[in-house]
């Protein structure tokens, strides 16, 4: 890696931040909804490293906190005719009081336990939507649409991402830098370890679920404001949610800014195969997350450490076969 | 005038209460029933969890895959469903194992979000070969004896039902025998127990694991054979089993065959009293509200052995 020193590195960021601002200005419709959704999954991306990249818990049905978010937004806004922003506020709350709520009991399981728990939670909040009046149940649920036209429409969405993305990753840094994140590596680690140590895992884990929450369930909101139709169907997929993983495993678990470097690598990707092979998008992500956790289970970043010559790659592999 | 009155109320009286008791009988059975083959999926996925650590996401399309080998035979070979059930089960049998030495096994080791992000892709993958060759429209087979069916007190019982029912707990059963008095199912038990003792005692994991992966899809398979018997498939109906794979493996505890026979048939009840009691919209609420409060109080299941917690 090149060194730049911390000046050289804030320099790049600053000036890419600044290019990201203004991009929307000059590019086009269809580039602007590409990065709109690119940031999007590297506020979810962001958001599932501080519970599972950091905490160590893996929460694969974390993707019901986007749903709740949507749908928390879609009816205020709808039934109550609430504005966005205070809809927004109470989406991203009441997620992270829910998984305060549904974390207590929930997060006293385990490693695979604990992973399962979430895919009910999922199901389960996606049942509920289906079944009762106040959503709109499986038809959906059609929002105000954005006032003053697609064009503004795009940039406001597009600024309200890229501010939540920054949001997530100054949070995120703040984290790895503070006591919360030191906790949390601890119980990653060896959550008995980490107790005996002073640490007491319960509230630690219930804050950075919470966390996890807030922003999963904003993004949630942004993208039902953005897209003003949701189904239960939609936004209570597991296969987000599995994306999510694989940004943050190829970026690197547990590091500030690989989840986001994966997000957008992913959704590139993705984006040329939905273009290209409508029909094999799925097969190719399969296969992607396949090659993935074959070759580079821990991300990019060790990858390049490591070179990328063949009998490098192959050295990879052999830590983890039987 | 009074006493017809009265008798008539009664006799009124008697066949609801008549009809309400057939109804719970109904009711009863058609749990019955559909625990067998919940317990056999549940099974399936089970030996996975218990024995390897991994959670198979790829489970429901491996048998939604069984399914496919029973409807594309059946329909090229104008032969009886059931007939294809060997094919089924070699097919997926060969599947299970190329699957587990060439792919699980290079990251065996890698943890509980490598393993699961594998199976996950592994998911995706066959959910879209088979929507390559099969199209994403639902398939069924309809042998002649489907609408036919047994009565018994007011019961009726389809004989389809009534087959999957008995051929998933003589699997069941027989997979119990393997595991407890042949030579491979006790090393396969002894890899779950502790995978470094039972390699010091000469037993390959690698193969293991393999086989244990191979005998769990190859029971997936026989399971979607007796699947498409009752309902039509698409590709995409393999994520509907999800949850009852989760719950019968949790239920029943890791890895153990007779609790999770105990645990289909408790869900299998669980599913047809709810269609009794709230309606057929809060069928699958309900499946997953137990699944959670298992989860959170059962963790263990009704039979999990310590041994391979």
């Amino acid at each position: 890696m090149v060194n730049l020193g911390r000046k050289g590195w804030l320099l790049i960021g600053g000036g890419l931040c600044i290019f990201l601002f203004l991009a929307p200005f000059v590019l086009r419709g269809y580039w602007i909804r590409l990065l709109t959704n690119m940031f999007m999954f590297a506020v979810l991306a962001e958001s599932v490293n501080i519970i599972a990249g950091y905490c160590g818990y893996l929460a694969l049905g974390n993707m019901f906190f986007f749903g709740l978010g949507a749908y928390t937004v879609a009816v205020l806004m709808t039934k109550f005719s609430f504005s966005f922003f205070s809809a927004l506020l109470i989406a991203g709350l009441g997620a992270s009081l829910f998984s305060v709520i549904v974390g207590l009991p929930v997060l006293r399981l385990k490693g695979q336990y604990f992973l399962m728990g979430t895919v009910g939670l999922l199901e389960l909040l996606r049942e509920i939507t289906t079944n009762i009046s106040l959503t709109g149940g499986g038809q959906g649920i059609t929002l105000p649409i954005f006032p003053g036209g697609a064009a503004a429409a795009n940039h406001f969405f597009y600024h309200f991402m890229f501010g939540l993305m920054l949001i997530s990753i100054a949070c995120t840094f703040y984290i790895s830098k503070s006591r919360l994140g030191y906790a949390f590596r601890a119980i990653k680690f060896d959550e008995d370890a980490a107790s005996v140590m002073g640490i007491n895992p319960t509230p630690y884990k219930t804050a950075a679920w919470a966390i996890s929450a807030f922003f999963t369930s904003l993004a949630g909101a942004g993208y039902a404001y953005w897209m003003s139709y949701i189904d239960p169907g939609e936004v209570y997929q597991i296969m987000p949610s599995v994306k999510m993983y694989l940004m943050m495993v190829l970026g690197g678990a547990g590091t500030v800014l690989g989840p986001i470097a994966g997000a957008f690598f992913i959704e590139f990707i993705s984006e040329l195969v939905w273009g290209k092979f409508l029909e094999l998008h799925l097969l190719i992500l399969g296969l992607v997350l396949v090659f993935v956790v074959i070759f580079t289970p821990k991300g990019f970043i060790d990858l390049f450490q490591r070179g990328l010559t063949p009998s490098k790659l192959l050295s990879g592999i052999k830590a983890n076969r039987i | 005038m009074e006493a017809s009155c009265f008798s008539e109320a009664s006799t009124d009286f008697i066949s609801n209460h008549e009809e309400r008791d057939h109804m719970v009988g109904q009711v009863l059975v058609n749990g019955f029933l559909q625990g067998g083959f919940y317990a056999c999926i549940g099974v399936s996925f089970s030996i996975v969890f218990g024995i390897m650590k991994v959670i198979n996401l790829a489970q429901g399309t491996q048998i939604i895959l069984g399914a496919y080998v029973t409807y594309t035979v059946s329909q090229i070979l104008r032969i009886d469903p059931f007939f294809t059930l060997p094919l089924a089960v070699i097919g997926l049998f060969i599947l299970g194992y190329l699957i587990q030495k060439y792919i699980i096994n290079l990251v065996a080791k890698g943890g509980l979000v490598i393993t699961s992000l594998l199976t996950f892709g592994l998911n995706l993958t066959l959910i879209n070969v088979a929507l390559l060759i099969w199209k994403a429209d639902f398939r069924g087979t309809n042998p002649w004896y489907m609408g036919m069916s047994l009565e018994i007190a007011g019961v009726t019982i389809p004989y389809v039902r009534l087959i999957i029912f008995v051929i998933a707990l003589l699997f069941t059963i027989f997979l119990e025998l393997f595991f407890r008095k042949t030579e491979t199912g006790n090393s396969i038990q002894a890899t779950a127990l502790n995978p470094k003792a039972a390699q010091l005692m000469g037993i390959d994991i690698g193969k293991t694991y393999c086989l244990t992966f191979a005998i769990s899809s190859a029971l997936g398979g026989a399971m979607g054979t007796l699947f498409i018997l009752a309902k039509p498939i698409s590709p995409f109906t393999g994520g509907d089993f999800l949850i009852i794979l989760f719950s019968v493996a949790i239920l029943g505890g890791l890895g153990s065959i007779p609790g999770a026979l105990v645990a289909g048939i408790v869900l299998g009840m669980v599913e047809s009293f709810s269609v009794m009691f709230f309606g057929i919209e809060y069928q699958k609420i309900a499946l997953n509200l137990v699944y959670l409060l298992i989860l959170i109080f059962l963790p263990k299941g009704l039979m999990g052995k310590r041994f391979y917690g």
